[in-house]
């Protein structure tokens, strides 16, 4: 199936491409397409124009110092797997760019992306035939949920990679918008930005870009990134964990967990992190915490495999993603 | 024939080699012609309907539209076997499946083309649909094709050999299980394509077929025009395994708007639209039972099969009679009974898939024998030496055994995972296993009934030094054209980069049934082998008389005819060649292969026979966790006895891509459907086809056992190759953690399941 015809912009600054936004109301961003294109395909999205991001300079630069991070929105997911100091302090956010997808597509996928990418279900990412033959659904076209019928709202599965990482690492988020004919800017924990809503998925208001993201020094934090899939390799998460911390005299502080594809939204494992925090790590203490990673999850059976079998391998994951995160060598 | 040869047994490259690695190959959907349409195939959001009326003109109407069909320009019913043609092009009065194709427009782009099919409205009866084979078996009150005599079965079989009773009477230990394993498909790289030209009453069709003259007879019958008005070509081809082995409705929708628009008319599946079209492997419920003496040689074997079809015949019957007949061999089995039956559901039609027919019932022996010699206490890799069938037998359905290299596979490919040292001997989490297999080498009777040879080539060389091979046979990408060009350059004396070939088109090349049942080494090869020597002797008769010496003292080598270490009595080939033009007309040389007859003497012995066997034993090494359910497969070492390997890279190829098939329909792939019809994973993002990194180190060994009616004593390598890899990885699993799997894929959550189970007391 071809793709739809629209309009490509290709501005060149952060301010051309929020005033083309808000000038045209149909308009959407883009930048790698990887996740848009797709669903423009499959008549998900209808764009009338599609301001293309990669042009705009601001959105491909990458900050490191001793006072942490900034990462443009718009960089190319191969180059944090790559990047060797991204690897080295924050392990967890270069795990996670390099079990996205696959190669070809990490290459042509970025950050910004890979944090905007649409919820997935089943039901919602089919043809357009398929979807007509079943009579649509909540998400788009239809007013009931396939997955939960009689709800009320949408339960497509949040999939990205990178955000369990990125807030397991406390990343923050900025947004830049466009109103009355000026730049508006704002930021916050990245943790803020989504919603439990498989519809709405997250804050980010019609014409606001993601622009980029900024992690807090590394300090020598712990991470890691855990991804459950069917095969070796492209196929979304079934279930993903994001794992930071650090080990201070013996002890677990500023412990971070995250969980991935179980609901909405990601799900910070507030039961697990306060079992962990100020503790001694002994094998028992890690496996009882991962015990509760799954406690604020809510999967349904809208994708490969069962909730229930979801659920045990984020248990799992979490406990050896703990287990190897402690028993490295300190950073 | 004394001398060694010059090219058989050598890497050779393959002749489209260069064309497909830089992108010059011309596919069928890179194909323009002027004034060219796209066309677009509206299908039934319904699993199961009656139409009552259609209306295209609507879609008509809209601008850039230049023709709509329906079932109603071609209401002829085809199928690939005469005894179930139960297909229309396009519906006619119902839909069967959520994707049944209704109606076709042509268009001048394709955004116009999908426009108008929102246009066409269709006034649909939905009827109760049935999607579970069982309940296909017994319900009278949905009936899925009115010409079913009893429920939804589209055929039944029973077949018995040998005295079952006394077997099971004799046997010490009898055992039973039951398998079952989903319905996997082809996913061709390549969609499903179709050019159709209508000119000056006259029709050409470039379609992605591997069954250029099976689809040229359907278009006769369908289009209602003489075979000689219509040619079809298959450009190059991206990959079938099965998938593109009939007649299928793009290409008689393409061929409809090309006539009623009067410009070429091209159609192109989407993805989606491939995972629809389907026809791949069924879905098969399985019983077994065997009964054994303690020394574990097999007394009886008892089997029964349900086969899920799908909403059409395809190749359906076919792949019933295979799940038994293919069941009686590669180990001795003295009395076999069989019951099987296939039955209509409102899911995309099943048809013939890579190892066609022989894949599941081989799955399900195989373990099942490796449950008997555990119960027994015999070692997997002993049960099967000691009931091995051995070369130049019958089985007891009548099969002609001839060459047989299956012992062998079964000791080189144990031998590849030290088998005696590591058996049984492994961490636990660590298994080995192993399993056997066999296949036909094309079948011995062609699917419609006629006296003619099965395969035709024709060799034409001129003054130049040009030799060009004209063959009927569809390389799919297994590489056949090539195997042509090295057969008639063996034979004749001349480098097989010498030889061209033209394949596969009904205008230009003398007729090959096609690629399927894996017959085009074994068949085109011995056809090639005849024309070659033709054209072989023609020049040294030519050159024997110029040089006048006997034929018998020439040799043709390296371009050079003559008598050897004798450069006075030499002449090039191309010169050897003027000197046969000379004597009054073109060199050719013509040959045909026509199977033996073979054919039981009972109703249905003719599915089944061939005329030569391939053997296969893999060994297949695996790595279990326990507490999340994965199997990781670590190596597979695949012995494959294909009689001589003409060309060892190619049939290395074959071997390693039917183990990854294998392998995927093992632990990943399954093309199920939703309870409301549609097809779960249209995708290949959703359907899992293994990707690079779940395939494992993969051994592939090459047995020759040199077949006295192969082509150089070749036979098939591509389908059989597949059989034993399923049911190798599942014992390597019941070696590393103790669990039987009794259906496929194996899911994580299914070990879990079995270790869980066997906790318990």
């Amino acid at each position: 199936m071809a793709l739809p015809a629209f309009r490509l912009m290709k501005p060149v600054s952060l301010t051309e491409a929020l005033s083309t936004l808000a000038e045209n109301p149909g308009a959407l961003p883009v930048a790698g397409g990887t996740d848009l294109l797709v669903s423009m395909k499959q008549g998900l999205f209808n764009p009338t124009h599609l301001v293309d991001l990669k042009g705009v300079p601001d959105l491909q630069r990458i900050d490191i110092s001793e006072h942490g991070v900034w990462l443009g929105a718009c960089l190319r997911l191969s180059e944090l797997r790559d990047h060797s100091e991204i690897r080295r302090r924050y392990t967890a956010l270069s795990e996670a760019a390099n079990l996205v997808a696959s190669p070809p597509l990490q290459n042509r996928g970025t950050l910004g992306g890979n944090i905007c990418l649409d919820t997935r279900c089943w039901y919602y990412n089919q043809s357009a035939f398929w979807r007509h033959s079943l009579g649509y659904c909540l998400k788009r076209e239809g007013n009931i949920c396939r997955v939960v019928p009689g709800s009320k709202r949408c339960y497509a599965t949040f999939s990205s990679d990178t955000v369990p990482a990125l807030i397991a690492l406390g990343a923050r988020v900025k947004l830049a918008g466009w109103h009355e004919g000026a730049l508006t800017e704002r930021e916050f924990p990245l943790e803020d930005f989504f919603v439990e809503d498989g519809i709405r998925r997250n804050v980010l208001r019609p014409g606001e870009v993601l622009v980029g993201l900024r992690l807090p020094p590394a300090q020598a934090i712990r991470s890691g990134y855990r991804k459950y899939r069917q095969r070796a390799s492209i196929d979304y998460p079934l279930v993903s964990i994001a794992v930071a911390l650090r080990i201070a005299e013996g002890k677990l502080e500023n412990v971070r967990v995250v969980v991935g594809a179980l609901a909405s939204a990601p799900v910070l494992a507030v039961e697990t992190m306060a079992v962990l925090e100020g503790s001694r790590p002994t094998p028992d203490l890690l496996g009882r915490a991962a015990e509760f990673v799954t406690k604020r999850t809510r999967p349904v059976k809208n994708q490969a495999s069962s909730p229930a079998h979801r659920r045990h391998m984020a248990r799992v994951l979490c406990r050896r993603l703990l287990e190897q995160i402690v028993m490295a060598p300190g950073a | 024939m004394s001398r060694e040869f010059q090219w058989i047994g050598k890497p050779v490259l393959r002749i489209d080699g260069v064309a497909k690695v830089t992108g010059a190959a011309m596919y069928t959907d890179d194909m323009r012609l002027p004034g060219m349409l796209v066309g677009k195939i509206l299908r039934s959001p319904h699993p199961h309907a009656r139409i009552r009326r259609i209306d295209t003109s609507r879609a008509e109407a809209l601008a850039g539209v230049k023709a709509v069909v329906t079932g109603q320009d071609a209401p002829v019913r085809y199928g690939i076997l005469a005894v179930a043609e139960d297909e229309y092009p396009l519906a006619v009065d119902k839909v069967r499946f959520v994707g049944d194709e209704v109606a076709a427009v042509a268009a001048l782009d394709e955004a116009t083309a999908v426009r108008a099919l929102s246009l066409i409205e269709v006034d649909y009866e939905v009827l109760p649909a049935i999607f579970d084979p069982h309940e296909a078996l017994i319900r009278d009150d949905v009936k899925i094709h009115e010409e079913t005599r009893k429920a939804n079965i589209e055929r039944k079989v029973s077949l018995s050999f040998g005295d079952v009773e006394a077997g099971f009477s004799a046997a010490d230990h009898v055992r039973e299980d039951t398998f079952f394993k989903a319905a996997a498909t082809h996913a061709p790289i390549e969609p499903h394509s179709a050019l159709a030209q209508y000119q000056d009453g006259k029709f050409t069709l470039w379609s992605s077929t591997q069954v250029p003259h099976l689809l040229h007879r359907t278009l006769a019958k369908v289009l209602q025009m003489p075979a000689e008005q219509i040619r079809v070509i298959k450009p190059f081809l991206g990959g079938g395994f099965g998938g593109k082995g009939e007649a299928l409705p793009l290409e008689f929708a393409a061929c409809l708007l090309a006539r009623k628009a009067g410009r070429p008319v091209k159609i192109t599946h989407t993805r989606a639209e491939v995972f629809l079209t389907h026809r791949g492997r069924h879905p098969m419920h399985m019983k077994l039972k065997t009964g054994v003496k303690k020394d574990g040689s097999i007394t009886a074997l008892q089997f029964e099969s349900l086969l899920d079809g799908g909403a059409y015949g395809s190749y359906g019957v076919v792949t019933l009679y295979y799940s038994g007949q293919l069941l009686t061999g590669p180990y001795v089995i003295p009395a076999f009974r069989f019951d099987g039956a296939r039955v209509y559901t409102n899911k995309p039609p099943c048809g013939a898939q890579r190892g066609h027919g022989g894949v599941q019932p081989r799955y399900a022996f195989e373990v099942h024998l490796d449950r008997i010699a555990t119960d027994l206490g015999i070692d997997p890799l002993a049960m099967r030496l000691k009931n091995a069938v051995e070369p130049n037998t019958r089985t007891v359905n009548e099969l002609r055994i001839t060459s047989c290299g299956f012992k062998e596979c079964l000791e080189r490919s144990s031998r590849a995972v030290s088998w005696t040292e590591r058996r049984g001997k492994l961490p636990r989490g660590r298994g080995i296993g192993i399993a056997g297999g066999f296949y036909i080498s094309g079948a011995g009777v062609a699917i419609y009934f006629n006296p003619m040879a099965h395969s035709s080539v024709r060799i034409e060389a001129d003054r130049s030094g040009r030799v060009t091979v004209f063959c009927g046979a569809s390389d799919i990408g297994q590489g056949s054209d090539t195997m042509l060009a090295l057969v008639a350059a063996e034979t004749i004396g001349i480098p097989p980069e010498s030889v061209r070939v033209v394949s596969a088109d009904t205008d230009t090349t003398p007729v090959d049934l096609g690629s399927y049942s894996s017959r085009v080494t074994f068949m085109a090869g011995n056809a090639c082998h005849a024309a070659a020597k033709e054209v072989r002797n023609r020049v040294l008769s030519a050159v024997a008389e110029a040089l006048d010496v006997p034929v018998d003292r020439l040799e043709i080598c390296d371009r050079v005819v003559g008598v050897p270490d004798n450069e006075r009595k030499s002449f090039t080939f191309a010169e050897a060649v003027a000197l046969a033009e000379s004597r009054g007309g073109p060199v050719c040389g013509s040959g045909g292969y026509t199977p033996p007859n073979l054919v039981g003497s009972y109703k249905g012995g003719g599915v089944g026979p061939s005329p030569a066997y391939s053997f296969g034993a893999y060994a297949a090494e695996v790595e279990v966790d326990e507490e999340t359910g994965s199997v990781k497969v670590l190596r597979l070492a695949a012995a494959h006895d294909l009689g001589r390997a003409l060309n060892p890279p190619a049939a290395e190829g074959q071997v390693e891509g039917a183990t990854v098939n294998g392998l995927g329909e093992t632990l990943l792939e399954n093309h199920a459907f939703l309870d409301t019809g549609q097809h779960a994973s249209p995708s290949l993002l959703e359907y899992k086809v293994p990707t690079a990194l779940d395939v494992p180190e993969i051994e592939a060994i090459l047995v020759e056992s040199i077949d006295p009616e192969g082509p150089y004593g070749a036979k098939e390598c591509g389908e059989g190759s597949l059989h034993p890899s399923i049911p190798a990885i599942v014992n390597a699993v019941y070696d590393a953690v103790g669990v039987w799997i009794h259906e496929l894929p194996i899911t994580p959550e299914a070990v879990l399941k079995a270790l869980r189970k066997k906790e318990k007391p």
